[in-house]
């Protein structure tokens, strides 16, 4: 999954290099919603520092 | 200052930022030092941020630009945050071999506030915002096109690692070997 990640923010940088703009902000909105989604699944043990 | 300067000003941030990737690559490589799934995800927030920079190269500046930044470090911020939380608490070990005195983790933190600090100063100097200009990279100038090209390979670098490390599903909390590259085991 994080690999995906990464491979889509790769993606959307290829295509500002091929002036394809809005193609890439689209990729780079799926790529910014997927990180989101991941950290928040990793965000799953209680801190210690809760009180 | 004209555009082109600007331009070059955020070929220099995306220097800094893969200065960052390059370290931690180096250290996972050299040092062994896997990266745990927070890791690996503060490291997708710095590729975020030199997304937001690449913009400002090939496209021209422009505020969505420096906007794209803000958001990807606040995010790599809040991410690096959690993991300092995890290990805050005296007596808990922490994660990886501290680097010049820090941990990754909280170097990751400082460097994502200077982002949003560096991004809030060059992003108000309106001068540079125009009528957005696209450069093909066969017309950059040699020194953004070299920097074009090694934020391009860094992120493919960190994609076919993670890759590796992980395979294509969930990364183990404390990695300590390549998925990939001991699937026998």
């Amino acid at each position: 999954m994080t690999s995906l990640l990464f491979f889509l923010f790769l993606a959307a940088m290829v295509l500002v290099v091929l002036n394809k703009q809005s193609f890439s902000l689209a990729v780079f909105g799926v790529a910014m919603v997927l990180t989101v989604y991941w950290f928040n699944h990793h965000m799953t043990n209680t801190l210690d520092i809760l009180l | 200052m004209s555009i082109d300067s600007f331009r070059l000003l955020n070929a220099i941030g995306l220097v800094l930022v893969s200065l960052v990737l390059f370290i931690a690559l180096y250290g996972q490589i050299a040092g062994g030092d896997l990266p745990c799934p927070l890791c690996l995800l503060q490291r997708v927030a710095f590729v975020a941020v030199m997304y937001g920079l690449l913009l400002n190269v090939v496209q021209g500046p422009k505020p969505l630009h420096y906007s794209i930044m803000v958001i990807s470090a606040l995010l790599g911020a809040a991410i690096a945050l959690r993991q300092v939380s995890q290990h805050v608490i005296p007596g808990t070990p922490p994660y990886g071999a501290p680097f010049l005195g820090y941990h990754y983790y909280t170097w990751a933190f400082i460097v994502f506030s200077l982002v949003i600090f560096g991004t809030a100063i060059i992003s108000a100097f309106g001068s540079q915002y125009g009528k957005g200009i696209y450069v093909p990279f066969r017309e950059q100038q040699w020194f953004c096109k070299l920097v074009i090209g090694i934020t391009i390979a860094l992120t493919l670098a960190n994609a076919v690692s993670a890759l590796i490390e992980c395979g294509p599903g969930e990364c183990p909390e404390n990695p300590v070997t390549y998925k990939l590259m001991h699937q026998d085991q």
